[in-house]
């Protein structure tokens, strides 16, 4: 029995009178690619804020490695191992990218010289070491992209929350970032990826769950999915939008 | 003892006081829901209309007639204001916003007090008197400020519902973006903000004028009054500033009754901190 | 990754930090054998705003949270000073610390509730309560309500406990001394990770947040530092004129604006940047006072109204302060925390 690694349960988080997550339960088992997707508005960014502990659930409950985290700040769900990307980039832009990256690594690596040369490490790895000492702001979005998930890697995570890091990528871009991505999960990260960009999470996910409205309403392998009639309507109902 | 006619009478007099707070929030309230941009110097633009009606007063003319005076020329003063000084800002970070506006509070309130001296003026209208009505006391002067500041809430909110222009500066208020793409020349509505805003405040310091003593330092207090207002009515709410006005006029008065007069101010404030902790709606408010 | 005592030393002994120490040295004693007391309490008051705007720009260009209400520790410090030696005849070379101590405490308080709000919110709220402040003072019988307190002229041979001195440049003494300790401990933490953390939450704090950090704790640890130094520099007010009333140390524009304006001047993101504004807009405006408004009377507020003409310009024309315009200009560059 492979070991779950995340699991979620009746999870609802409501805005006002608009349910964003509607009794949403899945499990994430260790090492594995899970895809999160589904239209604007199924509630994947706000599960994400769940987990991570910004947003506190109205019900249910998130375990981490079978402890209950639900409603922890979102540091120590940081610290505990969980990190993430965000949709819109949010590089502390006045820092360098290797000062990005080491603010994550001194969690881990309180001993500066350390975290620095894990964050160089890092940085190769992402393909950003040239840029270590560029101011963060005058990034283009790919290196953004890049850069927020160099930034969660240096935490050491055991699980990695990837927030469309696709989005706005060219083909080639994406098909980079997919390499790196796997690459990644090779070195034993497991990961939960929301994305839009069907090449990347068609070809990088073991599983994929399919939200919508708040609720769940598909999960599978991607050939399953991609074959499941409600996640068909789903889809091609929002789309005329 | 405080009796019942005590209360009454106190809060009477809180509407009436609270009708000039509520001029000075509803420019504030303005100019912060169309610009994003907190006006710091806000009660020293009122306290320049304050002067403008002493100046009419000193020419042996009643000081109400500078409340069209001083509303058109701090309407003037402020949009000269929005184009020299707010609008190079207005995408600058928090702390520069705040630095210019605050250089604005320094320039205009001891500009004045350099070049019209730090005392304190007194007017005397002609119909300085007091009403008694069965216990309960009115300043005429109070009164009719309460009459004129109903009736320039009533202007504003005509142009703002009923005019083209005013319904184009609640749509930049409620999404800049949008008004953007609607063809609303955003940079305009900002000079109008701005004018209106601080021309309005202009006219509470004409009002102000008749019946409280004129300083150049005045106008801090009401800044921090109107700040307190705007949180209350709800962040960026003419209308609920409005309201928040009255409300404040009247807690402050009742609570004097209770308590030293000069902590009335401190319960305010406890109030005002209360409001920013469960902000942001206030009591009539839209959503931030 | 805390800087180490010989680093600091390194950086201390530095040619340009040696020659303003020097320069800093000196001067006072040159001031009182020319007999220039004017020029010497423009000194003080330059060094006392440095202290308090230093403790200041912690809190705003380290972590990016505005205060407008510093008022509230400088008056509690020199409040507390006062107290200390009035009613309980301990020496203000105690005091002093008694006084960060007690303005530390006083803001971790105020840090519980406030540091909920973000941005402009803060900012507003640190004005409310430099005004609660001392509208409570004001009517705080035990410190002497509006009046304030007022130190007893002591015999002479008293004058090292008391700290009372006819000579003004004693004080600058005791304010470099003081400037001294504060930026020892400043620069240790801003080369820490505590500061690299600090600076984490002020460029992105829910980032700074997801990254692991627990940003109420570093935001508290700041907001205590830089209450302590400006209940520090309070006390240093205390104990320089021997007197503290409301309407003086509790100040919305004297104390708590005048603090902002010398950090925005000298440039928020750099270290010594309020320390360059102070001297520099502090002495501008007392000239103006002096000079101008002394021999004009009726043209009192003349000086702070220099200052917002100077802070206007600053606010459009170099935004980043006197430093940091020097920085785009190249002529200096900002400390980086890492270069490899």
């Amino acid at each position: 029995m492979e070991e779950r690694i995340l699991e979620v349960r009746d999870v609802v988080k409501r805005f006002g009178g608009l349910v964003a997550v509607d009794h949403v339960s899945m499990d994430v088992y260790r090492g594995e690619v899970l895809g999160l997707i589904g239209p604007n508005g199924a509630g994947k960014t706000t599960l994400f804020n769940v987990i991570t502990g910004i947003y506190k659930p109205e019900e249910g409950t998130v375990r981490f490695k079978g402890m209950d985290i639900t409603g922890l700040p979102p540091h120590q769900v940081a610290k505990l191992g969980i990190a993430r990307t965000f949709q819109l980039v949010r590089p502390l832009k006045n820092f360098t990218v290797l000062e990005n990256v080491v603010v994550g690594a001194l969690q881990k690596s309180p001993n500066l010289g350390d975290a620095v040369e894990k964050s160089l490490e890092i940085l190769e790895l992402v393909g950003l070491y040239e840029k270590r000492n560029v101011a963060s702001g005058s990034l283009t979005l790919v290196e953004k992209k890049r850069l927020e998930v160099a930034r969660a890697l240096a935490l050491e995570p055991e699980l990695l929350l990837l927030d469309e890091v696709a989005a706005g990528l060219r083909p080639k871009e994406v098909d980079a970032l997919v390499d790196m991505l796997r690459e990644i999960n090779k070195r034993g990260i497991t990961m939960i990826m929301v994305e839009h960009v069907m090449r990347a999470v068609m070809n990088l996910s073991h599983r994929i769950v399919v939200l919508h409205h708040g609720r769940k309403i598909a999960e599978g392998t991607p050939q399953e999915v991609a074959n499941n009639p409600q996640v068909i309507e789903a889809y091609l109902g929002t789309g005329v939008e | 003892m405080v009796s019942e006619i005590d209360v009454i009478s106190a809060i009477i007099n809180g509407i009436l006081v609270g009708s000039i707070y509520s001029l000075v929030a509803m420019g504030l309230a303005l100019i912060w829901g169309v610009m994003d941009v907190i006006n710091f110097a806000h009660g020293d633009y009122m306290m320049l209309g304050g002067f403008i009606a002493y100046a009419l007063y000193l020419a042996g003319l009643d000081p109400l007639v500078a409340v069209p005076v001083a509303f058109g020329a701090i309407f003037l003063t402020g949009v000269a204001t929005q184009r020299l000084v707010i609008n190079p800002v207005l995408e600058a970070p928090l702390v520069s916003q705040i630095a210019a506006t605050f250089a604005l509070l320094l320039m205009i309130r001891y500009g004045a007090e350099a070049a019209f001296g730090p005392y304190t003026r007194l007017v005397k209208v002609s119909y300085a008197e007091t009403i008694h009505l069965g216990g309960i006391t009115i300043f005429v002067p109070q009164l009719i400020g309460f009459v004129f500041s109903i009736f320039v809430a009533l202007l504003l909110y005509l142009f703002l519902t009923r005019t083209y222009v005013g319904i184009a500066l609640q749509a930049t208020s409620q999404n800049r973006e949008a008004a953007q793409l609607l063809g609303i020349n955003v940079k305009r509505m900002y000079d109008l903000a701005f004018g209106i805003g601080v021309g309005i405040a202009a006219i509470a310091g004409v009002l102000l004028t008749t019946f409280y003593p004129l300083f150049p330092e005045e106008g801090g207090f009401f800044t921090l009054l109107a700040f307190i207002i705007v949180v209350l009515g709800g962040f960026g709410s003419v209308f609920g500033s409005y309201i928040g006005g009255l409300i404040i006029g009247v807690v402050e008065t009742v609570s004097a009754l209770f308590i030293t007069p000069s902590l009335k101010d401190v319960v305010a404030f406890i109030i005002f901190i209360v409001m920013i902790m469960v902000r942001p709606t206030g009591l009539f408010g839209k959503k931030e | 990754m805390r800087t180490g005592w010989s680093e600091i030393a390194r950086q201390a002994l530095s040619l340009p930090v040696l020659v303003a120490a020097f320069l800093l040295v000196v001067t006072p004693f040159g001031l009182y054998l020319a007999d220039l007391p004017f020029i010497a309490n423009m000194m003080f008051l330059s060094l006392m705003y440095a202290i308090a705007a230093m403790a200041w720009n912690l809190l705003m260009g380290y972590t990016g949270q505005l205060s407008i209400g510093h008022a509230v520790f400088f008056g509690v410090g020199a409040y507390t000073t006062m107290i200390l030696v009035v009613y309980y005849d301990v020496t203000p070379w105690i005091g002093m610390f008694v006084a960060g101590a007690v303005a530390a405490l006083v803001g971790l308080g105020l840090g519980v509730p406030f540091f909920r709000l973000r941005s402009h919110w803060f900012t507003l709220a640190t004005i409310a309560a430099g005004e609660i402040f001392k509208l409570v003072f004001n009517n705080w019988e035990y410190v002497g309500s509006s009046a304030g307190l007022q130190m007893k002229i002591v015999p002479e041979g008293k004058a090292l406990y008391y700290l009372q001195y006819a000579a003004s440049y004693v004080y600058i003494y005791v304010a470099l001394l003081v400037l001294a300790i504060e930026l020892v401990v400043l620069y240790r933490i801003v080369t820490s990770r505590e500061g690299f953390y600090l600076q984490a939450i002020r460029e992105d704090e829910l980032a700074a947040k997801t990254l692991g950090i627990n940003t109420f704790k570093y935001k508290m640890m700041a907001m205590g530092i830089s209450a302590f130094f400006t209940g520090m520099a309070g006390a240093l007010y205390a104990v320089r004129y021997h007197f503290v009333e409301p309407a003086a140390v509790f100040d919305v524009i004297t104390v708590s604006t005048y603090i902002a304006v010398a950090g925005i001047i000298g440039g928020i993101y750099h270290f010594a940047g309020p320390i360059i504004g102070s001297f520099i807009f502090l002495p501008a405006a007392e000239y103006v006072r002096v000079t101008i408004v002394a021999r004009f009377p009726r043209l009192f507020g003349l000086h702070v109204f220099v200052l917002g003409v100077v802070l206007l310009v600053v606010s459009l024309f170099a935004p980043d302060g006197i430093l940091g315009w020097m920085e785009k200009r190249g002529y200096i560059r900002r400390r980086r925390v890492i270069e490899v």
